[in-house]
């Protein structure tokens, strides 16, 4: 009796910890349609497919739509419609709620942890797989770095005090709480992580397929965006320091060697391109004009239709923007195409049947008005006005936005104006295949003039060497005679001042509808250290009413910037929120 | 296949070796008085009554056969013969006269009330847990389509509401209150010691929040009819012993199984029939046109608003005869319900085998039309004793559901449609055609709104349908074997293994035909079909080693079992829909628009050990029970795949201490018994603590690759901790028995469900976090009386009475997980702020204060202030409160009140005028006359989020049920009534006929609205879409507690000595009133009303619980 118990007592026992062994097998089991971490990260495929995952975050409706929103709804570029919805509208007029929907800003850094999970296991597959090299390994660092970067950079220029996220979120271990670094910490992690891709990525031309060359990021593209970045820097460090600017004059070095690189390496491109497929001598003939040299002296896209008979017109714009992927003008330009990745942000804002109703903004009419007079941007002479905007039918003074939206031209077709016809994209339905340019050449040929005319002093030759970029950019639309060319781009000589209004409008001119100009007036106003001189360049073309009443919502700097949403001040207590958009809690109940 | 593995373990233990055995070669003759006997088993059983030989005798009596052991005996039986057993040894020839059976000795039988606790079998007043028994034949003659409806009001603590009055739409139960946040918060059920759990909830990823009825409906698969009991768990050291399962309580259900004696054939029938009550009175087409003329021209003050043909009564309008009627659409979907329901079982056994077939048929037709509800079901249990020590059990049930529902909800259309619309489209005399009447899209463009999309519920009932069909097949197998001793007085152990297999088929099919649109052909709901299947298997295996020691001292009992269990089971489901089928053809595949389709596959597993031992002392009278659960799952990642659920119980018996002997006379049970325990719950999906990769399209050429979201490797699990002390009182023989519980539990480590991150981590919300914690106490009560009244010498009468009472808390929170699912307020009609706050329970509502109707507009201030000057006038209506809460009486007009009850003035000398704030400031809204008061709280002048208050909540304060029975000679009268007290709803479908405020049908109060100025009312005027007469308010949270008289039955069982010249066994009738009459004040249809997602009730007009009678026979055979 005794025994039996022994021997079993001894047999459950035996049985017991052989189950419980074997039981933690048992109790794993894994997904059937999806692969886990630890079947993962072993070949060069896989990181291939979580890097063209950031990039297709980075053309996703949300990012693209951003672009946009930060970048140019609050500038003079556009005026709301009737059709503006709420969210829109609330953001065109300065009320920014931290519940309006732009205001979230997860899409930036869903894509930042996207590339801080390939920075943290890609080092893995570099022992797993053989094809895996250092050096691919180092073109998926560098573009990972540079991405974030970007993102970053996006973040700092909307949201102005915003966490910065260095390492991957993987699990639930991790502290999820990273407070706010100020902008001009987040810069210097930027310009870090953009100084480490700079020598990671491929150069400009380096991938077989053209399209990568656009589509991701180079050496040239990660310099346009350190130029960028410099310039915030300077624009930053001068508001911080309540300055005249003469302590930013190592960043403005900076930003002009990295601009002075991409034009030379561009220049260097297109022989190497031309070599390789063979193209010859460019077809185009450079005319006898001094301002046609001066234009052909930079990698500067020019297709007039009939140089000899043009008035106004030519096809340029649509080579850059419709034809896509220009290979003199693109930097950095977000692939988007008919089949995976559709630009829904351009039919949504910009207007998509070729009758254009119903987009929520237009250009204001001080760009889409030609004439001669300071109310307007453009002179009779620039290609550039018809080539950005249009005529809504028969409303005079409603100019829906060409830029992005026109898919071609007609050569020789005029309209009962006298104008040559312009087809906006007539796209399937509700999107469009347009893709997002980042940076392109003139951007950066006015970012160093802009670098150059804000360090100018009088023993420098920087505003000559400005004025010089300024002029390349500006003859490229102005194809008339010799006199009135000159008549339409000067500045009081000598003058740094003038010559940064002269950069702006430029800028204003060649960038506009491209999600830059809000940006330019931002810097403008953090270099004054007040929003006095900015809101007296835009209101007046944005607003016909209110005027007074815009103004003093936006008198405080801190007004620039957008509200953080209130779904991440729910879930983060010690995030501080933008003063000016501060809300007090109203509620107080039992 | 690992599981095969331990079966094979499990198996090779129990093979022993035999002996060696001396065989002989016996022969025989059997007979009786009147000679030799023919077909007589002749068999050799061992030791343990195994039979391991055996003969029959031939046409004269004679037998031959070889024995395998002398030791062994010889047992003759015949059918009507008393069993012969004799010895063999060395004897060969054997003859044996047998005798009749019909004189028995006098037999006496020692019953003892047993109880299976925690996997082990003792004596009920060892019991130290709590947890209540219901038996099934209570219900005898009562029709139910499942068990859960039988068992409202009975179980103290078990708070049971009905989903919906429509077919087959299940229950929701909560016991001892709602513990988890976003989690399940239904009781674990289980059939014949298996989880029975539907395919969908097992496989993960299920969400609860959003369940749909079905969902709740799974005991539907239980014919009640098989059911011989129900125990009910209900603290955590009874549930320990479930484990992860256990959290919510457990709902034990213990099939019928067959018994020793003539086999024995019973029918019965039930037949029922059901009607929906009486709801709300609503519009006729004449009053509804008015109304709807009012509310378009209020707004703009402009008759062309109103101005719509259908309202016009215009015989010029082409459609007119369609829109001149008084349509009673609730009428015209209502149809009366009838139940048939069919049960027939076999039952008997002898000495070696016993068993039970059933089968069942069950025909239910809604009260509203076209629902019917077919069951069929059938059940074997058998049990087949090898030996003394062995006995095999096989079981088998197998249930066919077939649900035709209505396509989407018809009584809810049916009270909002247009009733001067006509059912069928009417020729020009206004003759009804065959065609139903559908609205053009070319109506008015007023009704695009909603009532275009409206469809004749007459319509969608006949033509459009939805069906849902389930198979479930539940085969099992187990085996017994005691090991050691037989006796009680003996050393036991006792294995027990079995294999249970559930396999169960759903499918959902639905369709939606294009007569029914007036969209055109490309519109997605032409022609539409869809269909989805969903198919499961999992088997189950559990073996158990029960060790009962046999002490010298037999004041000592003690017993122990060790338990392992393990379940696997794996699903697949698939579903299609597309739209624009050609007529005739239901398949979603064939040749048309695909709008969606998918496939998916879910896999599950889990391992069990559980231990529990319980010890007595002195007879029972302290005894204590300790169990232990460890759970492992698949959910959790490696540190925390195995979770402990420990429990200990205590009970003292103090009525058989020695110094008690004194109540004898009166008491016959007074027991003290207290328990703690921990029970705990896994998250609702697998794979959370993976991080798992997918494809996600591509960019340029390549494709990408996504990483899923932050995988949980911290993930733990919840537990619920339970105290429990309670009494169990007898008195008079346990003719009147009590129970008392009073418990206290706190669930720590919730699961919080979509738990909200900072978004700046790249992902907005982990899966889940454990987070939070939930109190619930309250106390239970039952009281049993057992024909404890005589009235004269026939007459008995037996009574119960039980309630519960339950109070939540909210205990710790997360700031910022209140803060992300606190809402904020919306500004907009129809909303109640949800708020979740510790401290307080869950399932609150928030929201204004109703004060009425403002009788004057602003601009006649004067007058209403005049009046309230006026010494004629009797103030009779309260336009605010001051400080201290003192009512303020006035004629109300929108002007604001200070803190002491005075008009606020402005610096023009006139009163501050009420508005309604919208804090951008560009869309203020002016109350004037007709439009709803709310109460300013904060004197400021400006309704808005600051004067929210708290208006209620859904928890009930006491639930529970009585009864009382009547007995007479064989005639039986049952009463059952059921009630819940204290419940707040929001009563969501007064709200929506009586809001005049869309192109919807009202209900009569609408017709006592405000018309013109100084009207005193308490329904505001009729304002289409604009206004705030409808914000969330105390107007509609009603309190909805309730007695319900369940049923009153009137019962005969006939006696069987006099049935036995008819061939009858027993036969039974009944005749019952369900769902009689219900005390309420709540004015919506039915106050029985399921919470939702954070437990908060809302009613949205769902189908009422009918009223019906039935009948029922039972005969046996």
């Amino acid at each position: 009796m005794k025994k039996t118990i022994k021997l079993l007592s001894i047999a459950s026992v035996a049985a017991l910890t052989l189950t419980m062994g074997s039981c933690t097998d048992f109790l794993t089991i894994y997904p059937t349609d999806k692969v886990v971490l630890e079947d993962f990260w072993k070949d060069k495929a896989d990181v291939n497919g979580m890097v063209m995952n950031c990039y297709k975050n980075l053309v996703s409706d949300a990012f693209v739509k951003r672009v946009f929103v930060y970048g140019e709804l609050r500038s003079d570029d556009v005026i709301e419609t009737t059709n503006i919805g709420t969210d829109l509208k609330y953001i065109n007029n300065a009320n920014l709620l931290a519940t309006n929907g732009y205001c979230d800003w997860s899409i930036y850094y869903k894509i930042i942890n996207n590339c801080n999970i390939v920075l943290h296991f890609a080092p893995n597959v570099l022992e797993e797989d053989p094809d895996f090299t250092q050096g691919d390994y180092n073109v998926v660092r560098g573009e990972m770095l540079a991405m974030r970067a970007l993102c970053h950079f996006y973040l700092v220029r909307a949201f102005r005090d915003v966490p910065l996220l260095k390492e991957a979120k993987i699990d639930d271990s991790q502290d999820l709480h990273t407070a706010q670094s100020t902008p001009l910490e987040a810069l210097d992690f930027i310009l870090e992580d953009l100084d480490e891709a700079e020598h990671l990525v491929l150069p400009s031309g380096a991938y077989p397929n053209e399209l990568y060359n656009k589509g991701r990021f180079t050496a040239d593209a990660v310099r346009a965006i350190r130029a960028d970045v410099l310039l915030w820097k300077a624009a930053f460090t001068q508001f911080k320091n309540k300055s005249d600017g003469s302590d930013c004059k190592e960043f403005y070095a900076a930003c002009i060697k990295d601009c002075e690189q991409i034009i030379a390496d561009r220049k260097q491109y297109l022989i190497d391109w031309n070599k390789k497929y063979n193209v010859g001598k460019q077809q185009e003939a450079v005319g006898t004009d001094p301002a046609d040299a001066l234009v052909a002296s930079y990698p500067l896209e020019t297709h007039p239709i009939n140089r000899a008979t043009a008035s106004v017109h030519d096809e340029t714009y649509v080579k850059i923007f419709a034809d896509k992927n220009d290979r003199k003008e693109s930097i950095l330009e977000l692939q988007l195409d008919e089949d995976n990745n559709h630009n829904q942000a351009i039919c949504a804002f910009y207007g998509y049947s070729e009758t254009q109703t119903n987009m929520p903004f237009t250009a204001s009419s001080y760009l889409g008005k030609e004439g001669t007079d300071d109310n307007v941007l453009y002179k009779k002479t620039d290609a550039r006005r018809v080539s950005f905007t249009n005529q809504h039918g028969n409303e005079e003074d409603v100019f829906p936005i060409a830029k992005y939206t026109t898919r071609s031209t007609s050569v020789g077709g005029t309209n009962q104006d006298g104008r040559p016809e312009y087809f906006p994209s007539r796209d399937n339905g509700s999107y469009s295949w347009q893709n997002v340019i980042l940076y392109r050449i003139t951007d950066v040929m006015l970012m160093e003039a802009e670098a150059r005319a804000l360090r100018a002093d009088s023993a420098s030759n920087d505003l000559n060497e400005a004025f010089k970029l300024v002029k390349a950019v500006y003859y490229r639309s102005n194809k008339v005679s010799k006199v009135s060319r000159n008549d339409s781009i000067k500045y009081s000589e000598g003058s740094a001042a003038s010559l940064q209004e002269l950069v702006l409008k430029e800028r204003q001119r060649e960038l506009c509808f491209e999600g830059k100009r809000w940006f330019d007036l931002v810097r403008m106003a953090l270099r004054d250290g007040t929003t006095n001189n900015m809101l007296n360049v835009m209101v007046p073309h944005k607003y016909e009413t209110n005027q007074s009443a815009i103004k003093s919502k936006m008198a405080s700097i801190d007004a620039l910037f957008f509200p953080i949403h209130e779904t991440v001040l729910k879930t983060d207590t010690m995030l501080v929120q933008n003063p000016v958009w501060v809300k007090e809690d109203v509620y107080s109940k039992k | 296949m690992k599981q095969v593995k331990y079966i094979l373990a499990a198996v090779l233990c129990l093979l022993t070796t035999g002996a060696f055995a001396q065989t002989s070669r016996i022969s025989g003759n059997v007979s009786d008085d009147m000679g030799p006997l023919m077909m007589v088993n002749v068999v050799e059983i061992n030791k343990d009554n195994r039979i391991v030989e055996a003969a029959t005798t031939d046409f004269d009596g004679n037998f031959v056969m070889v024995v395998r052991d002398t030791k062994d005996k010889l047992k003759i039986t015949y059918v009507g013969y008393k069993d012969v057993i004799l010895d063999i040894g060395t004897r060969t020839v054997f003859n044996v006269k047998m005798k009749d059976d019909n004189v028995i000795d006098e037999v006496t039988i020692i019953a003892e009330k047993r109880n299976e606790t925690n996997g082990l079998d003792i004596l009920d007043r060892e019991v130290s847990v709590a947890k209540q028994k219901f038996s099934m034949s209570e219900m005898e003659g009562l029709s139910f389509a499942s068990v859960d409806e039988a068992l409202q009001g009975q179980i103290a603590g078990l708070d049971i509401v009905f989903n919906s009055g429509d077919l087959g739409s299940g229950t929701q139960m909560r016991l001892r209150g709602t513990s988890t946040i976003t989690g399940n918060a239904e009781p674990l059920i289980v059939v014949n010691d298996n989880i029975f759990e539907m395919p969908t909830e097992e496989k993960g990823n299920f969400d609860f929040s959003t369940a749909n009825e079905e969902s709740f409906a799974q005991l539907l698969t239980v014919n009640p009819d098989d059911i011989e009991s129900i125990e009910v768990l209900k603290d955590a050291s009874a549930c320990a012993i479930w484990g992860s399962r256990g959290a919510n309580g457990v709902i034990m259900i213990k099939t019928k199984r067959g018994s020793r004696g003539k086999t024995q054939v019973s029918y019965s029938y039930r037949f029922s029939q059901s009607w929906m009550p009486k709801g709300l009175n609503l519009l006729n087409g004449d009053d509804y046109t008015m109304l709807l003329k009012e509310s378009h021209f209020n707004p703009t003050q402009s008759s062309t608003a109103s101005n719509a043909q259908e309202l016009n009564y215009n015989p010029t309008f082409s459609e007119y005869e369609n829109f001149n009627n008084n349509t009673d659409w609730v009428k015209a979907i209502s149809t009366n319900g009838f139940t048939h329901d069919h049960n027939v079982n076999l039952t008997g056994g002898g000495d070696r085998a016993q068993f039970r077939i059933s089968g069942g048929y069950y025909h239910q037709t809604g009260t509203v039309i076209e629902q019917r509800l077919d069951r069929f079901s059938t059940r074997m249990a058998l049990d087949y004793f090898v030996s003394d020590r062995i006995k095999v059990a096989a079981d088998f049930s197998l249930t066919y559901t077939n649900n035709d529902q209505n396509y989407s909800g018809l009584l809810s259309t049916a009270q909002v449609i247009m009733p001067n619309m006509s059912i069928y489209a009417q020729d020009p005399q206004g003759n009804d055609t065959e065609d139903f009447y559908i609205m053009r899209q070319t109506a008015s463009s007023i009704f695009d709104g909603n009532q275009k999309s409206r469809i004749n519920p007459v319509a969608v009932g006949k033509q459009a349908w939805k069906n849902n069909k389930s198979y479930r097949i539940t085969p099992q197998i187990s085996l017994d074997y005691k090991l050691l001793g037989l006796e009680r007085d003996e050393t036991q152990l006792r294995y027990y293994g079995m294999v249970n297999m559930d396999a169960a088929t759903t499918s959902n099919d639905d369709y939606f035909p294009n007569s029914l649109s007036t969209q055109g052909w490309l519109n997605t709901d032409v022609n539409k079909s869809s269909n989805s299947d969903d198919k499961s298997l999992s088997f189950t295996t559990r073996h158990r080693l029960t060790f009962t020691p046999h002490f010298n001292n037999e004041k000592h009992y003690f017993t122990l079992m060790g338990q392992f269990e393990m379940r696997i089971g794996s699903s697949s489901n698939q579903s299609a829909s597309s739209h624009g089928i050609p007529h005739g053809i239901f398949s979603p595949t064939t040749g048309s628009y695909l709008t969606g389709s998918s496939t998916g596959t879910g896999q599950w597993r889990s391992a069990a050990m559980s231990f529990s031992a319980v010890y007595s002392y002195m007879g029972g009278r302290y005894s204590a029970t300790a169990t232990l659960r460890r759970d492992g799952s698949t959910r959790f990642g490696k540190a925390h795949k195995w979770g402990n659920f420990p429990g200990l119980s205590l009970r003292w018996n103090i009525i058989d201490e020695p110094w008690m002997k004194w109540s004898e006379k009166y008491l016959s049970m007074l027991s003290l018994r207290t328990g703690v325990g921990i029970t705990g719950s896994q998250p609702g999906s697998e794979y959370l603590h993976y991080t798992t990769y997918s494809n996600n399209g591509r960019y340029i050429d390549q494709s990408a690759i996504q990483q899923g979201g932050l995988r949980l490797t911290d993930l733990r699990w919840a537990k619920k901790t339970e105290y429990n002390i309670g009494t169990d009182l007898g008195f008079f023989e346990d003719r009147l028995t009590a129970d008392i519980n009073v418990y206290r539990n706190v669930t720590s480590d919730q699961l919080m469900g979509n738990y909200a991150i900072p978004n700046y981590n790249g992902y907005t919300s982990l899966a889940y976090r454990n987070t939070g914690a939930v109190s619930n106490h309250g106390w239970e009560l039952r009281v049993d009386g057992n024909r404890f009244v005589k009235l004269g010498k026939d007459l008995t009468m037996s009574c119960y009475v039980n309630v519960g009472q339950n109070f939540n808390r909210i205990l710790e929170m997360e700031e910022s997980v209140l803060n992300s699912q606190n809402e904020d307020y919306n500004f907009n009609n129809n909303t109640y702020l949800g708020r979740i706050q510790v401290g307080n329970p869950l399932g609150s509502f928030y929201g204004f204060r109703y004060l009425g109707v403002y009788e004057y507009s602003y601009k006649n201030w004067e007058k209403a202030l005049a009046k309230m000057d006026d010494p004629e006038y009797t103030p009779s209506r309260i336009v605010a409160h001051d400080a201290n809460d003192n009512p303020i009486y006035g004629a109300s007009c929108p002007i604001a009140y200070d803190e002491e009850g005075k008009v606020i003035y402005g610096a023009n000398g006139k009163p501050l005028q009420m508005v309604f704030g919208y804090e951008e400031g560009d869309q203020i809204y002016r109350f004037r006359g007709g439009d709803a008061v709310y109460e300013d709280i904060n004197h400021d002048g400006n309704i808005n989020e600051l004067d929210i208050v708290y208006l209620g909540n859904s928890n009930p304060d006491a639930q529970g049920g009585f009864g009382v029975s009547l007995f007479y000679k064989r005639l039986q009268l049952k009463t059952q009534f059921t009630y819940r007290y204290g419940v707040d709803v929001v009563n969501q479908a007064r709200s929506d006929v009586e809001n005049m405020h869309t192109n919807d049908n009202q209900s009569i109060a609408v017709n006592w609205r405000w018309r013109k100025e100084g009207d005193v009312t308490v329904i505001p005027r009729a304002l289409y879409n604009t206004g705030y007469n409808f914000l969330g308010c105390d107007r509609y949270v009603e309190d909805a507690s309730y007695i319900r008289f369940s049923y009153l039955q009137l019962s005969y069982s006939f006696d069987a000595q006099k049935l036995k010249k008819y061939g009858l066994n027993s036969l039974y009738l009944s005749g019952s009133a369900n769902n009689l009459f219900i005390w309420t004040n709540y004015t919506g249809l039915d106050p029985e009303i399921a919470v939702g997602g954070w437990g908060r009730a809302s009613d949205g007009a769902k189908t009422p619980r009918s009223r019906s009678y039935t009948l029922a026979l039972t005969i046996g055979f």
